[in-house]
């Protein structure tokens, strides 16, 4: 139930889904020949490599597999093995997912919580059938291990970069070029609608009428609605996004300066900017033109062994925590 | 379970709930949605059986028609208002489609209105419109008819303007209920006819035969003043032309209002009307002709306009425009089993397709991605009847809908406003002559002076 659809849909994609391009991907990369002109290239693929397309649906926390059946038999133990896995890993995203939803209060182990969701995305008068990137508010460029363990209560996009492998910053300016504007701009979205839902974005979504099979617009006669409506953004923090980079501040100015758009960002406040140095871990954030050094009031974070422990039956916004699963309470 | 109790039951749940909700409200009650959804499901559950067991007991007793009397209301030498409930052949099945759409628009809504913040109105008015609509069907007389006429018309109003921090739905919901308003004249003015000519409007009286008969007391000229005023009364419930501009404009309310008022049960109510007055119009052979031509006219409008609609709700209304012409239409030719089929089956599809235009576009993207582009365009029969030249010319006719709204703006609303307008002038102007237009009171100059008297006095 969204009359308003391209609210929903992938705004990097164009509304469409990203499926079919991780099939070709696969399909292609899974072939000798374009391994071989890889390897003439310098990207050397390991020859008991297969690739496999997937799509996880964030609504019903579906995972689909393409091509399956052209696994080798070599690997099909491996392939069993990754599924029952992330079968549990979805359900659990699920369960975690479930906590923000008022009408999932019966939903208590990862299976209810995945029947609940997929319900969720099937009914018809659901007009909340998933929270999408609402309460986004950080975006991380950087190794994962930076923020394995940490619990970021689904508010962060994450983004993979060693800045060992990138001496001469062209990946990060690649990677801000296409992430920046795409992070920024969702940001702003919610940032906006939420901020005046009947101006800046489409107000409630009950009179909504579908208009020319292209947008809405309320109930009889009215303007087209644009943005995004109050049932998509009711539980987001209006705070701009924070990008946070693993890398130097020197680097990351040279490589925001690469892009007009990014600058753009920057300059402007549309964002904030802040980098981590991979040595030695000092924060320095972006202000007044500057990078200044920050220094962060000394709080440690609290520790939980799992992340429901600290999660379980709470609707509201969560801060950070570090999840520790060997850690036993004593 | 005897069978007067049942027909209580159904009747008497919706509206137990709607003065439980209403009073609770009145007296600061503020339920949570889901004490709220819990009552409402119960009671249709509740409504569901009864119903389904009054049939029950209906089909296997033979019995065509039950009535449960309450008396009279006033009765004075010898006329009266009896208050008398009716379930026969026509009215059971509507009864029990009622109470079953509106139940499952109250599941609906339980969702779709998660955190609105009026959602405890909604469900009082749902309540109340359930209980019009049950004693709209089940009405024994025409007077007890009228008031379940009333309540739905009401209830349908204050729905369109839910949204009433906005103008545009209090603005539509004023239009419609004006068109209401002045189509409810026909049928006031039918109960009175009636009681004149049949000193009675109970149908035992009016309507002796078992539903559908032709039987009636009335004879040619009475029947064919009356049946023009009743038909007026299902003109405007119906919206057939020209009191048709009413039905794109009720679609301001949230969606399971528009879903079970103007597809499934209150556009209903018209062709209920004339269908429980199917001897009357039987028995003059102008009123079933109009109703013919009206029919007729109504569904080729509703096509037309239908064609040239932008957004989803409006060509469903006009969908459901055209429907009720061809259901006039059988009325008028007086096919009464196939009407009420038609009506039935009508009120579920149509429900079906309001409660799934939200997910319009996501359905034809599914069907776009499944396809593999865009669906190849077929039909344009009905446009390719007319010569080119013509086409542009329906079309603009199509997008103002027929002109209809300008018209009666201009020609009835505005003449009533002109002469209105006129009647104050020569009020003012007879007033002004004997009595002088009062001047404001310069209270405060007064008071002060006053003071200061009284200071310089004592």
């Amino acid at each position: 139930n969204n009359p308003h659809e391209s609210a929903h849909d992938c705004g990097a994609c164009g509304g469409r889904r990203g499926g079919p391009n991780a099939r070709l991907f696969a399909a292609m990369a899974n072939r000798p020949d374009v391994r071989a002109r890889l390897a003439e290239m310098g990207i050397a693929i390991p020859a008991d490599t297969w690739f496999v397309g997937g799509y996880h649906d964030t609504c019903s926390d579906l995972i689909e597999y393409f091509d399956d059946e052209q696994v080798p038999p070599t690997h099909l133990q491996e392939y069993e093995r990754i599924v029952n896995s992330l079968d549990q890993a979805r359900a659990w995203n699920a369960r975690e997912r479930s906590r923000r939803f008022e009408a999932a209060w019966s939903a208590e182990t990862p299976q209810q919580a995945l029947h609940h969701v997929e319900e969720r995305s099937e009914h018809l008068a659901e007009p909340r059938p998933e929270y999408g990137h609402c309460t986004n508010a950080v975006a991380i460029v950087g190794r994962r291990s930076l923020t394995r363990g940490l619990f970021l209560d689904r508010r962060a996009f994450l983004i993979s970069y060693d800045p060992n492998q990138d001496p001469e910053d062209l990946q990060l300016a690649q990677l801000l070029a296409a992430g920046g504007p795409v992070c920024a701009g969702i940001n702003l979205e919610y940032y906006f609608s939420v901020v005046d839902n009947e101006r800046y974005g489409a107000g409630t979504k009950l009179p909504h009428n579908v208009t020319g099979l292209v947008g809405v617009m309320n109930g009889h006669a009215s303007d087209l609605r644009t943005g995004l409506p109050w049932q998509m953004v009711e539980i987001h923090e209006p705070v701009r996004l924070l990008l946070v980079v693993e890398t130097t501040p020197d680097r990351a100015a040279n490589a925001v300066s690469k892009n007009a758009h990014v600058t753009e960002l920057v300059k402007n406040r549309w964002i904030r900017v802040a980098t981590i140095d991979p040595e030695s871990g000092c924060v320095h954030v972006y202000r007044d033109g500057v990078f200044e050094p920050f220094v962060p009031a000394v709080q440690p974070l609290p520790v939980v062994s799992s992340s429901a422990e600290w999660y379980q039956g709470r609707l509201e916004h969560l801060p950070m925590a570090r999840v520790s699963p060997r850690k036993m309470s004593s | 379970m005897s069978v007067s109790f049942l027909i209580c039951s159904v009747l008497l749940l919706p509206a137990a709930v709607f003065a439980l909700l209403g009073l609770g409200w009145l007296l600061g009650w503020s339920p949570r949605e889901r004490t709220i959804a819990r009552i409402t499901a119960a009671c249709y559950a509740l409504a569901g059986l009864a119903a389904g067991a009054l049939w029950a007991q209906m089909t296997f007793s033979g019995a065509h028609q039950v009535e449960v009397s309450f008396g009279n209301w006033f009765a004075f030498g010898g006329e009266g208002f009896p208050l008398i409930l009716r379930v026969d052949r026509l009215s059971m099945p509507l009864i029990a489609l009622s109470i079953v759409l509106v139940g499952l628009i109250g599941v609906f809504s339980v969702r779709y209105l998660h955190r609105e913040p009026g959602y405890l109105r909604f469900f009082t008015l749902l309540h109340l419109f359930a209980f019009g609509i049950v004693l709209l069907f089940m009405a024994g007389s025409f007077d007890l008819l009228v008031a379940g006429w009333e309540l739905v018309g009401l209830t349908s109003v204050v729905l369109i303007a839910f949204f009433h921090e906005r103008t545009e739905p209090v603005e539509n919901a004023i239009r419609v209920f004006a068109t209401y308003r002045a189509c409810d004249i026909g049928l006031l003015t039918a109960v009175v006819m009636l009681h004149h000519f049949a000193r009675s409007t109970a149908f035992s009286q009016l309507l002796p035969q078992a539903w559908p008969g032709t039987a009636t007391p009335l004879d040619s000229s009475q029947a064919t003043l009356a049946g023009f005023a009743l038909l007026l009364a299902a003109m405007g419930k119906a919206a057939q032309i020209p009191f048709s501009g009413w039905l794109p404009r009720a679609m301001e309310g949230p969606t399971p209002s528009s879903a079970i008022f103007y597809g499934a049960l209150s556009v209903h109510a018209g062709a209920y009307l004339l269908l429980r007055a199917q001897p009357i119009l039987a028995a003059s052979p102008f009123v079933s002709a109009a109703v013919i031509a009206i029919g007729v006219l109504t569904a080729i409008h509703g096509t037309m306009v239908g064609r040239a609609c932008a957004d989803a709700k409006t060509s469903l209304a006009y969908a459901s425009m055209s429907q009720l012409g061809i259901i006039f239409v059988e009325i008028g030719f007086g096919w009464s089993w196939l009407a009420l089929f038609h009506i039935c089956g009508h009120a579920v599809v149509r429900t079906l397709q309001f409660l799934r235009a939200p997910s319009m576009l996501h359905d034809y993207h599914r069907v776009h991605s499944a396809a593999g582009g865009h669906l190849t365009d077929t039909g344009g029969y009905f446009e390719m009847l007319f010569p080119a030249p013509v086409r542009p010319w329906l079309y603009r006719l199509a997008l103002d809908r027929g002109h209809h709204d300008t018209v009666l703006d201009r020609f009835v609303v505005g003449a009533l406003v002109r002469l209105a307008r006129r009647l104050m002038a020569i009020e003012s102007s007879f007033l002004n002559s004997n009595i002088s237009t009062p001047r404001p009171k310069p209270l405060p100059v007064l008071w002060a002076a006053r003071r200061t008297r009284e200071g310089i006095d004592g």
